[in-house]
């Protein structure tokens, strides 16, 4: 299981395919916004069902971090 | 620096053909089609003005994309003329052969010998600047050799004291940073001392922050009238922006962490990342017991992506920020976070940003802070506004860290640097203030470098721009409006004499 975006193109996405989603048996649906879905399944699942939805796009969720400019040590110093 | 022609491929702003419903773009794209049937460098038309040098190598057909050939230091001349164009880099394919397996390091041998002795540890107290009493929390890094980052560091207890492995009681130290920790009793400048001996016992006093400093921010951007940036709605999309300081006024925002309550757009309880980012935009405060941003007269928002107590966010949270902040109105958006060096594009965020761009909102992005690295993503995305960080000697007090981020190239005015830290590439289209910048922090203030700092420097000094013209604010929410302020800015960037991998057009200048 992964989580993955569905995400319209377009404006808000029609209600009858968010109903899609929510009756899908094996995926699960994490959080929701007007445009977009995060859906918890297996790629397989994932796929098909984007693959039922018209106008919906589907990509892996990804993590992204805050750029740091902290100097880090790498090598310890050898014991004397 | 001479650089070779690097080919990009030119896509309309949305889908595979350009819009029979976008004259200029139609146009645009015939032009270059005609071109394409001719191999000679070509200049593209430019509203600004000067034409770009470039060759059309192909084109798929009249309305589809083109195959560009052009110099690396003009993209950024290229989209500031052009904005309502995709430029995407040509990505060649390999195949994909397994890795060969290579040793990483001789694990087992180490395993195998007996482990060593504990190394004896050289214990140093630091203290607070302000009250002379010890600094809890404060991260000591010191270097032995630099180059190859070896060393020891460590965190100081309660007393203030740390004790760093380095294999006596006595060490040369190469480069001893320091780090105050960015809670509501820093205050303090990180510091950097070089080429010092170390000895067990010593004490290492910290330098206060003054708010009347003259730093890098507001050596460019000295903002003394709290209207400047007024009428730009601003939208900060980071760790969330402390509600309650005094030198900040959050007007709204929204929690897109899954699972989260979308209220609590407030900071996130980790570094204080989004509070800093939104003072050097929108700080209303006033030296000495205050601060104030490069456009205090900003509408500011808080769209909180880093979950509570996280130092990552997920790239739905964020595409989810950016439609939010979208529809609530603001004009330009913050994102001083990115992926490592040279990341490929992430679509989910490709998709938002342009649904941002369509929608007139222009979006900056930290370059990263790689060390003269590929620019990231999504800072890389054609339309993001990339920015790097640049320095100016004279702008932090001696000893302090932000002096170990002096480097080459200089400016024209030699006293200006490109941060060692700033990824740099083609991508980048301007340059910001973002070595030793004070700003708030949940609770106080604090010092900070980064591209994450010379971001919002920018993102201030473009709603300064926008805010004088009143036709822009004018305009309907669409992708006219995006060209527009991207022109306006523009027109109103100076090269600080780098390069344009460096620094794209240049430095903003309301």
């Amino acid at each position: 299981m992964a989580r993955f975006i569905l995400r319209y193109s377009g404006g808000a996405a029609p209600e009858e395919h968010a109903d899609l989603v929510n009756a899908a048996s094996n995926v699960k649906v994490l959080d929701r916004s007007p445009k977009m879905m995060l859906v918890e399944a297996s790629e397989d699942d994932a796929q098909k069902l984007a693959g039922q939805l018209p106008g919906w796009s589907l990509h892996p969720e990804q993590q992204y971090n805050i750029p740091d400019t902290r100097k880090r040590i790498v090598n310890d110093v050898e014991p004397a | 620096m001479a650089s070779t022609p690097q080919r990009y491929i030119l896509a309309p702003v949305q889908g595979f053909r350009a819009s029979r419903d976008n004259p200029r773009e139609m146009s645009l794209f015939s032009s270059l089609h005609r071109l394409a049937t001719t191999s000679a460098v070509g200049a593209l038309s430019s509203p600004l003005g000067a034409g770009i040098p470039m060759r059309v190598v192909d084109s798929i057909g009249e309305t589809k994309p083109k195959l560009i050939e052009c110099l690396p230091e003009n993209l950024a001349a290229l989209r500031a003329s052009h904005p309502s164009m995709r430029i995407l880099p040509v990505v060649y394919y390999q195949p994909a052969l397994a890795p060969r397996a290579r040793v990483r390091r001789a694990m087992a041998m180490a395993a195998a010998a007996a482990a060593p002795a504990p190394a004896p540890g050289l214990s140093v107290q630091v203290l607070s600047g302000a009250t002379g009493s010890p600094a809890a929390g404060v991260t000591v890094v010191a270097f032995t050799d630099f180059a190859s980052r070896t060393g020891a560091e460590g965190t100081t207890d309660a007393a203030g004291r740390v004790t760093l492995a380095l294999g006596g009681v006595t060490a040369h130290i190469e480069r001893l940073y320091i780090y105050p920790p960015t809670d509501p009793a820093s205050g303090h400048w990180p510091a950097l001392q070089e080429n010092v001996v170390l000895n067990s016992g010593d004490t290492i006093q910290l330098l206060a922050v003054d708010l009347s400093f003259q730093d890098c921010v507001r050596h460019f951007y000295g903002a003394d009238d709290l209207a400047l940036g007024a009428g730009v709605t601003v939208g900060v999309v980071d760790s969330g922006v402390a509600l309650n300081h005094p030198d900040l006024t959050v007007s709204g925002g929204q929690n897109t962490v899954t699972g989260e309550d979308p209220s609590l757009f407030g900071d996130n309880a980790t570094e204080g990342h989004g509070t800093h980012v939104a003072g050097i935009i929108a700080a209303r405060g006033t030296p000495p017991t205050g601060i104030r941003g490069v456009a205090p007269g900003v509408t500011l928002r808080s769209y909180r992506v880093f979950g509570q107590g996280q130092l990552n966010a997920s790239n739905y949270d964020i595409a989810k920020a950016v439609d939010a902040a979208v529809s609530d109105g603001c004009m330009l958006l913050n994102l001083s976070l990115g992926s490592a060096a040279g990341s490929p594009p992430d679509p989910a965020l490709e998709s938002a940003l342009t649904d941002a761009h369509n929608a007139g909102v222009l979006v900056f992005v930290a370059n990263g802070n790689d060390g003269r690295q590929p620019v990231g993503y999504p800072a890389s995305d054609t339309f993001s506004q990339a920015v790097s960080a640049m320095g100016r000697a004279g702008t932090f007090p001696d000893g302090t860290e932000p002096a170990g981020s002096v480097a080459a190239p200089f400016g024209t005015d030699p006293a200006n640097f490109i941060a060692d830290f700033s990824n740099i590439g083609p991508e980048t289209d301007f340059t910001g203030p973002g070595v030793g910048v004070i700003s708030t922090l949940p609770g106080g203030y604090g010092v900070m470098s980064g591209t994450s700092m010379a971001t919002p420097a920018e993102v201030g000094a473009a709603a300064r721009v926008l805010s004088a013209d009143p036709s822009i604010l004018a305009m309907a929410a669409n992708a006219d409006r995006t060209a527009a302020m991207i022109a306006a800015l523009a027109a109103k960037t100076t090269d600080l004499g780098f390069d344009p991998t460096f620094e794209g057009k240049g430095i903003i200048t309301p």
